[in-house]
């Protein structure tokens, strides 16, 4: 397995584990009720990383994934270069950049959290903080990922590549653009009733998730190599070329 | 800039830069004692980072940072393979993921009350890290001794022999860095100043590491 697919793998992977065990942890410690929060919206992500132990857990294990998320986005960049021509796509830059300042925001979202903010009526502060940093890693990485794959789809040709998983990253991108919409047309429209938030950010961190792992197929060529003196010696280019 | 170079600046750039920020942030705010800790041993970092704005900026910063040290590791295997044995990587990539993970987790259970903070695991964890990465580097140290007399271009390997030189002396001078939850004017010292130079350790592959890089192959 190549280190790319390693981060890819890992970036959908890390954060469902952790919210899947600090859930648990929060349910155990009888913070929260026992419920599928992807239909009933009995919970936000949030409140799973709120109460000690589970916020050590959440904490942890979703900063950790957030620096994943930074090097599976420098990945898609080194990627999508390596097999175009990066002068003419700055797009890519573009994306990149806004998906790497949300995945920071992440971290500092997670940062500020634990039982330190209870009551939230005395940490209003921190709890604004909070929303609009996570809120945003959101948003702007879903946006990222949607547009990745129109320009992927618009440029398939150009790119010279095969991107065998175009189809499943259509459909993520379709779902959350989808859920977008969904949620911004119920606000317009004050439908909003409880847990329909929660439900929306259930299905949409994970589809956000997955969206990551789609390109583990895609980078099964594509790999951490180590070019010493490739051109002093070609003939030594099969002991020089060391890849992960 | 190879993928190689930006994981060694943001090793480097991460535990040093956040450490720096939570103690400005901590003596602005009160909650860290102002002084030179590198010489006067006034605080150890735990403690610049476990209150108010600081705390979050230490928590945030220092996990991040050690999610950079764990692929440090994995760059530096793919750096060096082919030039060592598999056993050998085997046990440098095992020691420095595992001291990256002990610093990851006695991080993340800090809290802002010292009281109910779990020192148990803090301490632990915190001790996991230098010791963890004492033996790793060491490991890293010599293979990339070997590997050099083979070949292998290593532009900042007299950086490193000094780096590493300072390690040892303060590991055998002061008996093993080790954390506690109250430390001595001398451990706090020597914490600082190792952390310091394991940061610079990190830094230095920087120079080593201009031709690995992400790739079709």
């Amino acid at each position: 397995m190549t280190l790319p697919q390693r981060t890819a793998l890992v970036a959908c992977l890390l954060p469902i584990l952790t919210i899947a065990l600090s859930y648990f942890l929060t349910v155990q410690g009888g913070h929260k009720p026992w419920c599928i929060p992807y239909f009933e919206g009995c919970t936000t992500i949030t409140a799973t990383g709120i109460y000690y132990p589970a916020a050590y857990v959440f904490r942890a294990g979703l900063i950790s994934a957030a620096v994943v998320f930074i090097l599976w986005w420098y990945c898609v960049r080194a990627w999508l270069e390596s097999v175009g021509r990066p002068e003419h796509h700055p797009w890519i830059h573009r994306i990149v950049t806004f998906a790497i300042i949300a995945s920071m925001l992440l971290i500092a979202s997670i940062a500020v959290l634990g039982e330190h903010m209870l009551p939230p009526s005395d940490h209003r502060f921190l709890w604004r903080f909070h929303t609009a940093a996570a809120g945003l890693f959101f948003l702007v990485t879903a946006l990222c990922q949607i547009m990745m794959t129109v320009r992927m789809r618009q440029l398939q040709r150009e790119l010279n590549i095969q991107f065998s998983r175009i189809a499943s990253k259509q459909i993520l991108a379709a779902l959350q653009l989808l859920l977008l919409v969904a949620f911004l047309l119920i606000l317009l429209l004050d439908l909003k009733t409880e847990g329909v938030e929660e439900i929306f950010e259930w299905w949409l961190a994970t589809f956000s998730c997955l969206y990551f792992y789609t390109t583990f197929h895609d980078w099964r060529d594509f790999r951490l190599t180590r070019r010493e003196q490739a051109q002093a010696q070609p003939r030594n280019k099969a002991l020089n070329e060391v890849n992960v | 800039m190879s993928f190689g170079q930006f994981i060694a600046l943001m090793c480097a750039l991460l535990s040093l830069g956040t450490i720096a920020v939570t103690y400005a942030v901590g003596v602005n705010e009160g909650t860290a004692v102002a002084c030179n800790p590198f010489f006067d041993g006034c605080t150890d970092i735990t403690h610049t980072g476990m209150k108010g704005d600081a705390g979050f900026i230490f928590r945030g910063g220092m996990i991040a940072a050690c999610a950079f040290f764990i692929v440090w590791w994995l760059v530096m295997r793919t750096w060096l393979a082919g030039h060592s044995s598999r056993m050998a990587l085997n046990a440098m990539q095992f020691f420095g993921v595992i001291a990256a993970v002990g610093l990851l987790v006695g991080t993340a259970v800090l809290v802002p009350e010292k009281d109910a903070t779990r020192w148990g695991v803090h301490v632990r964890g915190a001790n996991l890290f230098f010791q963890g990465m004492l033996i790793a580097l060491t490991i890293n140290y010599v293979l990339i001794f070997r590997a050099r007399k083979a070949g292998l271009e290593v532009p900042s390997f007299i950086a490193k022999s000094g780096l590493m030189v300072i390690l040892w002396l303060m590991f055998v001078a002061f008996a093993g860095v080790t954390v506690g939850v109250e430390m001595s004017h001398g451990k706090r010292i020597i914490e600082w100043w190792a952390t310091l130079f394991i940061g610079l350790y990190f830094l230095t592959s920087y120079w080593d590491w201009q031709r690995v890089r992400l790739s079709h192959y």
